[in-house]
């Protein structure tokens, strides 16, 4: 199909100029902090020479290096490394600094720490994580068809009635999203870091992938890590596939809930329930608003509020 | 990131029309994959309240009757997350605070050890060094301790210096390790916060269900995480619900003052359009101004951050990434040169996260606003190259139909001379007994009518002029011979051939 073809053509520009925006701002990051950290990485190494070489430590003496290493610290340099050692601010990892930007990750290692870096960020965060938003979105739409109204049409035709299949098939696709998507590379983590057990790797995975991202468990951290930049593009691509798989739990479930018409059985107070005088409608994770025109909107040429089974919403 | 993804067109039953809301759930981006979308979203959504202007007196019953509803909705959503928040505080202070308070008394177990058998620096400056040192060992904590020794191998002459400066490591090395645990082993175990008292717990568990995570509390323990880890999965959508219900709540109050506005600048009879840009310049105004710019100014004030640095704050927090290198209220805890505890205001850590709850709306709201601009113009460019594509056909179809009808006019007007020619010459002939050379003419003229025939046999209906051999006689059938030489009757079969490819 040619609207189909054209869809997949603009799917991929999308990507690519996702893509492009990501090497943009690591390039811009990384010409703007780099710089700021090697100077201060050269400074504090001089600092602890000129201390080294003092024969006694006198409290005066070690409080001056001490400022001058947190403000050393203040801008991610330390003085613990060999100053042979990686930089934070190289294209890779500004590239995954970009992306953790974007994706509301922030795990907050590495940081900017000038204030142009800073200041970058805000314009870069504002304008990329709406942008990011709309490629997942993109994405997600684009297997739905694959994912989910194939697999529950088959459902379907092996007998299941609509309710029943809906829910088989989400159930299915949680396991399936949990194995592959967190436990699968928990398992590879606790293998990659040394330090990391494998309940940390899970902890890390879930805490990335709900954007929460602590930033107590970083990937790519440890000093002598070989292949780096690809480690580092790895975690990029896995974060990615992991939130679209998220964001497609999240529609699975609120399409289920729509055949189930639990939706708009809760979305009945509007104005009628002040007819029904009734205010203690169940709250505990129900609420009117958001679920029902999520999937108006993203049904296109269905009235808002018809949802008969989600087959029949238009496979785009 | 999970709440960003949409504005939701929300028709309630009163039939008014979208009032744009935020809500946690992924409204696609149909309209630039599917064409047919673009008939559900033809107009740029510019405002955060597409109200119309003139409001209906039903629709308004209907409105406060909503509004009314949705507010009772809303704090009682908003009562169950505070809720959600202390059980999951509590928790965390029980699951955390024995691992902290252990780590605490081996620190200061080791701390008496080395201040007994130390030398040269006297216990209060070992307290400045362990302070000064501690805020820069927090941020590393994940790097070896090893290199944390190797910075203190300082060389100095006698053994008991030497040993000294084991111990020093040795402790240093617990220090890290009680860094890593959460613990601030600075100062005396008795007047000293603890990471994980209540409110600090409340905060930590605000930041996990907002999912902005600042990262400068996080749980060590294995029961810790786990715990963690369930809290999400739950208190997510929680929080998504009630940002949904913030967001709404929000909207309706805007919505009611750029009504309104609007109802107050239709009298200057300005466009719909206008009334749209102004309400969303508006809209983005005071909501910086409320959401940003005076939190960035009382963040400036009482954190004693810079201007650059409050603002970066705010937005990093509000847009849920939450790097953690600035963070409100935890000042006193293990930042960088904070040597004392400030002495915040009882209620500054609960308006801050109150704050951060309608400031989160805000900003969902706003950058779905840009994603919907992104959008606009992504479909505009393709109505734009569609248009130009379409405009193109059109003035090409115009110029080559312009063109045809020159030249069929052309060709008649030829025609009607060659033939008076051709009478005159038969004349001439059949006084002079002369053959024509009329057939020799014709070839070129033959050639060129089936190539032009090609082209506009599906464009245009067409004049046809089949010519007969009978001279004068004109009939017209549907292909045009846009030469307008005629064949002979020995190309009759041409013709035939011509009037197939329409």
């Amino acid at each position: 199909m040619p609207s189909a073809s054209k869809s997949w053509l603009l799917l991929s520009g999308f990507v690519l100029f996702y893509i492009i925006y990501l090497l943009f701002g690591a390039l811009v990051f990384s010409s703007i902090e780099r710089p700021v950290e090697d100077e201060l990485r050269r400074d504090t190494e001089r600092l602890k020479e000129a201390f080294l070489n003092q024969s006694c430590v006198s409290a005066a003496t070690l409080e001056l290096f001490l400022s001058r290493v947190l403000a050393a610290n203040k801008h991610g340099v330390s003085v613990l490394r060999n100053s042979s050692g990686r930089s934070n601010w190289d294209l890779a990892s500004s590239m995954f600094f970009a992306n953790t930007l974007v994706t509301t990750v922030g795990y907050g290692h590495p940081t900017p720490l000038s204030d142009a870096g800073k200041a970058f960020s805000i314009v870069y965060a504002l304008i990329g994580v709406p942008f990011t938003m709309l490629v997942l979105t993109a994405c997600v739409q684009r297997v739905m068809q694959p994912l989910v109204l194939a697999p529950v049409g088959l459902l379907q035709r092996s007998g299941l009635k609509p309710r029943p299949a809906t829910v088989v098939h989400f159930l299915l696709l949680l396991v399936a999203v949990v194995l592959c998507c967190i436990l699968a590379p928990a398992a590879v983590f606790s293998a990659l870091e040394a330090s990391w057990t494998f309940l940390d790797s899970v902890y890390f995975c879930f805490i990335s992938l709900c954007t929460i991202g602590l930033g107590d468990f970083v990937p790519a951290a440890r000093p002598g890590q070989p292949y780096r930049a690809l480690y580092q593009v790895a975690v990029m691509v896995y974060l990615f596939i992991g939130l679209m798989m998220m964001y497609l739990l999240l529609r699975t479930f609120h399409k289920m809930a729509d055949v189930h018409g639990l939706t708009t059985f809760f979305q009945l107070p509007r104005c009628e329930a002040s007819l029904l005088g009734d205010d203690t409608e169940p709250i505990v994770g129900n609420d009117p608003t958001p679920p029902r025109p999520k999937d108006k909107a993203a049904a296109k040429p269905l009235d808002p509020g018809s949802q008969p089974s989600y087959n029949s919403i238009n496979k785009g | 990131m999970l709440y960003y993804s949409k504005d939701l067109s929300q028709r309630n039953q009163c039939g008014t029309p979208q009032i744009m809301i935020i809500s946690m759930l992924p409204v696609a981006a149909p309209d630039l994959l599917d064409p047919k979308a673009a008939v559900h979203n033809s107009k740029p959504r510019l405002s955060f309240s597409t109200k119309p202007v003139v409001l209906n007196t039903p629709e308004d019953e209907c409105d406060t009757r909503t509004t009314v509803m949705r507010w009772k909705t809303v704090s009682a959503i908003f009562f169950l997350v505070v809720l959600y928040l202390i059980i999951g505080a509590t928790v965390f202070q029980a699951l955390e605070q024995p691992h902290e308070s252990y780590q605490k008394s081996v620190i200061l177990k080791e701390k008496l050890e080395f201040l007994a058998l130390h030398s040269c620096i006297n216990s209060t400056e070992l307290e400045d060094l362990v302070k000064a040192g501690l805020s820069f060992i927090a941020p590393l904590m994940l790097y070896s301790s090893s290199g944390l020794l190797n910075l203190y191998c300082v060389k100095l002459p006698t053994r008991a210096t030497i040993f000294t400066l084991k111990l020093l490591s040795f402790y240093l090395q617990q220090v890290v390790s009680a860094v890593r645990a959460g613990v601030n082993p600075s100062g005396n175990l008795s007047n000293q916060t603890s990471l994980w008292d209540l409110s600090s717990s409340f905060f930590f568990a605000g930041t996990v269900i907002t999912t902005i995570g600042f990262g400068n509390i996080s749980p060590h323990t294995e029961g810790g995480r786990i715990f963690c880890i369930l809290y999400a999965l739950l208190g997510i959508p929680l929080f998504g619900f009630l940002l949904a219900g913030v967001g709404d709540q929000l909207g309706t109050i805007f919505g009611k003052g750029i009504a309104k506005v609007e109802k107050m600048i239709v009298k200057w009879k300005v466009s719909q359009t206008k009334i749209r840009v102004i309400s969303t310049l508006l809209f983005i105004l005071f909501g910086c101004l409320i959401f940003v710019a005076l939190p960035a100014v009382i963040f400036k004030h009482i954190e004693g951050w810079s201007t650059l640095e409050s603002i970066y704050f705010v937005v990093i927090t509000l847009t849920t990434i939450g790097f953690g290198d600035f963070v409100a209220g935890e000042k006193g805890h293990l930042t960088e040169g904070g040597s004392e505890n400030l002495e915040y205001l009882d209620y500054y850590k609960p308006v801050v996260w109150f704050w951060i709850l309608v400031g989160l709306a805000y900003f969902a709201a706003v950058l779905s606003m840009i994603g919907d601009w992104f959008r606009v113009i992504s479909k505009k460019t393709k109505e734009e190259v569609g248009e130009f594509r379409a405009h193109a056909a059109e003035w090409t179809a115009n110029v080559s139909a312009e063109f045809k009808e020159t030249r069929r006019r052309l060709s008649v007007d030829i025609y009607d001379r060659f033939q008076r020619a051709a009478s005159i010459k038969r004349k001439l002939s059949s006084e002079l007994g002369i053959n024509a050379t009329m057939n020799q003419e014709m070839t070129p003229g033959k050639r060129t009518l089936s190539a032009n025939l090609c082209e506009d046999k599906d464009t245009y209906p067409s004049l046809t002029l089949s010519l007969s051999p009978v001279p004068g006689a004109l009939t017209r059938n549907g292909s045009l011979y846009l030469n307008g030489l005629s064949p002979d009757y020995a190309d009759r079969q041409e013709i035939a051939i011509i009037e197939n490819l329409k």
